[in-house]
């Protein structure tokens, strides 16, 4: 199954970091340590020729998830890369956008809605959010108050 | 009835304002211009400034950043028209009544911005094109009542 | 210095005469910014708030264009997440959908494309022949677009033998005015002088940027969802993935016509190969804790649907990804260094559904030149030199 053939290839670069994965059919999620994650996107991104699918952001209680999903279209298998953000204080990571162009919107939109901060982002700017939500409301987070949000 | 309103009710200019819409609707404002449905035979013709507009087409559920814009709009049409909401989103909000970015539907916002504007409404998710130029005649008809 | 684009009056997105943001020094366009976030209506928050049979009729109308993309997309990531199986007929079902949709949304560009660049008999043509595939669709789903008919685990609706033979004709007159349409595009030699040579997307920067659908495919890449993660019944049917090399709008042309025809043929061989009886739903009963993904070739490239469950009966998150979001960026790379005369059919050429992407165009600059008049001008200058009046392909499709 090309799932397992792709995790021992991660296995035999990273060894232990490559952390838990879970598989199924065309699909591979893995939970590397922090530490490794540049290297493995470059490893997926730029050897592999994955394609960048998307970046989805969950609101789990005590912390952000961030999921790099990319694809590799040759062999038809969904590798996603799980990175844990932590919440309290200034939420952030680093960006990915200056070697991946793609992720530039992306990234963009998750900082607006979720409010995690991307250091080295080239154009933080809004993207979606309207001027009348405030730069401090985060829509997207599980504890936005969206009854009371006022409508000028 | 005078002579200014029934001139107004003939060769409707239409003008459309996409607030926010899926574009469902904004398909079948402009599939009235097809061979099939063919708006033009009564006249109708899309314009491309508001100040040359009978009747504001108007789709969507009014999202945060469109309202300030469809005011301006609003402001810059050119009197006498009438709005026509075209489409379920315009009359209520429809699926998104409970979504945080909507603040419509259409005819709040024109009747907070002013009473006086008449509101065509016309429901359907989308309507069908012949929906869309019955309400519209049913629009033109209520402006020939209105004195100018 | 800055140039304003309105998108013409007859482009169904058009918000008010409002302009990108163009860089421009003589004719030559330096830099492009654009200001979104009019369409964003928040789906992906409404979706935390509905049951998973719910969910599909909200995503359908996240654009009316692929309004069978999004749900088709988002139930594959909720049978992805539960293990749950589809029976064959509803597979079936769903794909017939999927290929009408896209015969539909390509003749809709089709038209766009060639008003922008002055043709408007072309658009006239196009979404007159547009109107016999709405018709087929509301014989078999009882809508021209948002159809109703995806739910986790089949269709809402079965679809009767009698409909389906009724359709046939339809998909018949379709393939010759396509191929008409196509043969014509491409003996024309206005069209070729627009559109040869502009606007080109080099395979690296398509990569990069994650570019998808037939904007890339234009380009040589041959990525195409429906052949790399099989779903439908697309593994059983007898088709081909198209590409051009070129990577220039005419290329891009091309793909989308071909597609059509492609279309048609596959839309054909369903109806021949549509089992006659069989459960159309599987009926899952709740969808186990986990996550799943889902995604689907909608016309304009890869729709990325994730669901995420917590093992209650509504989704915990939702996130939607639509291929315009990938695709619109691009516009750096391919915009860059063009006439200005070009700009208007080379944004389109990306085939952009703004409200795909949650948003639409706020174009901002100030007074100047119309660039939807200086694309058609373009084409009326390409006339005089040819020494036509009328160009080969407006006098085909006048017959």
């Amino acid at each position: 199954m090309n799932a397992s053939s792709f995790k021992e290839e991660l296995s035999g670069r990273f060894g232990w970091k490559v952390g838990k994965t879970e598989k199924s059919s065309g699909r591979l999620y893995v939970n590397p340590e922090p530490e490794i994650f540049e290297d493995m996107v470059e490893f997926v991104f730029k050897e592999h020729g994955g394609r960048l699918a998307t970046i989805s952001c969950v609101d789990e209680e005590d912390l952000f998830r961030l999921l790099y999903h990319f694809s590799l279209d040759d062999r038809g298998l969904m590798v996603t890369i799980k990175l844990p953000v932590k919440k309290d204080g200034n939420p952030s990571t680093k960006s990915i956008a200056n070697e991946i162009p793609g992720a530039e919107w992306i990234e963009r939109e998750i900082r607006e809605m979720f409010g995690v901060d991307f250091e080295g982002h080239p154009a933080k700017k809004r993207l979606l959010k309207a001027d009348s939500v405030g730069d401090e409301d985060f829509p997207f987070r599980k504890d936005f108050d969206v009854e009371n949000l006022e409508v000028d | 009835m005078n002579w200014k309103s029934w001139g107004i009710s003939k060769s409707p200019w239409l003008y459309h304002v996409n607030t926010g819409s899926c574009n469902n609707c904004d398909i079948e404002v402009v599939d009235c211009l097809t061979p099939k449905f063919d708006v033009e035979r009564i006249g109708g013709k899309l314009v491309g400034s508001p100040r040359h507009a009978d009747v504001l087409m108007v789709t969507g559920p009014m999202t945060r950043k469109s309202k300030p814009r469809f005011e301006r709009i609003l402001e810059a049409s050119a009197r006498p028209f009438i709005v026509a909401a075209v489409g379920t989103c315009a009359c209520s909000k429809g699926i998104f009544h409970d979504a945080y970015n909507c603040v419509g539907p259409v005819r709040k916002v024109t009747e907070d911005f002013d009473e006086d504007i008449m509101v065509v409404n016309i429901p359907g998710c989308p309507p069908r094109p012949e929906a869309i130029i019955e309400g519209l005649d049913a629009g033109l008809k209520a402006l020939k009542e209105v004195e100018i | 210095m800055a140039t304003t684009i309105p998108i013409g009056p007859y482009h169904p997105l058009q918000e008010e005469p409002e302009h990108y943001l163009l860089t421009v020094e003589e004719e030559e366009v330096l830099d492009v910014d654009v200001q979104i976030g009019y369409n964003h209506r928040g789906i992906e928050k409404l979706s935390e708030k509905k049951t998973f049979n719910q969910v599909p009729f909200v995503v359908e109308r996240v654009c009316g264009i692929c309004s069978h993309s999004h749900p088709y997309a988002y139930c594959l990531a909720v049978e992805d997440c539960g293990g749950i199986e589809v029976p064959e007929k509803a597979k079936y079902i769903r794909t017939l959908i999927g290929e009408l949709e896209r015969i539909h949304s390509h003749l809709l560009w089709a038209g766009l494309a060639g008003h922008f660049i002055g043709y408007d008999t072309v658009f006239m043509w196009a979404w007159r022949y547009r109107e016999e595939v709405l018709d087929v669709l509301e014989l078999l789903t009882g809508n021209r677009n948002a159809y109703a008919m995806m739910k986790p685990g089949g269709v809402q609706r079965d679809i009767p033998r009698e409909h389906l033979e009724e359709a046939r004709p339809s998909l018949t007159t379709l393939k010759e005015k396509s191929e008409m349409l196509y043969n014509a595009v491409l003996d024309d030699p206005v069209m070729k002088a627009r559109l040869e040579g502009v606007g080109v997307l080099e395979e690296e920067a398509a990569r990069d940027y994650g570019a998808l659908g037939p904007t890339v495919r234009a380009s040589g890449i041959p990525i195409d969802v429906r052949a790399d993660y099989p779903y439908g019944v697309y593994d059983e049917l007898d088709w081909k993935v198209i590409t051009r090399d070129a990577g220039d709008v005419l290329a891009r042309v091309e793909v989308r016509l071909l597609e059509t025809l492609e279309a048609i043929k596959m839309s054909e061989q369903i109806i021949d190969e549509m089992p006659e009886k069989g459960p159309i739903d599987s009926e899952p009963e709740n969808v186990p804790p986990g996550e799943g993904i889902g995604n689907y070739e909608a016309p304009r490239g890869e729709c990325f649907h994730y669901v995420g469950s917590d093992g209650s009966n509504r989704p915990v998150r939702h996130k939607i990804r639509a291929p315009t979001f990938m695709n619109f960026p691009t516009y750096k790379a391919t915009c860059v260094g063009e006439t200005v005369a070009d700009a208007t059919i080379i944004l389109a050429s990306v085939d952009p559904c703004y409200s795909c992407t949650e948003r639409a165009i706020s174009l901002k600059g100030r007074e100047g030149v119309d660039l939807m008049e200086l694309s058609v001008e373009r084409t009326e200058e390409l006339k005089r030199e040819f020494g036509l009046d009328e160009s080969p392909l407006e006098e085909v499709l006048n017959e």
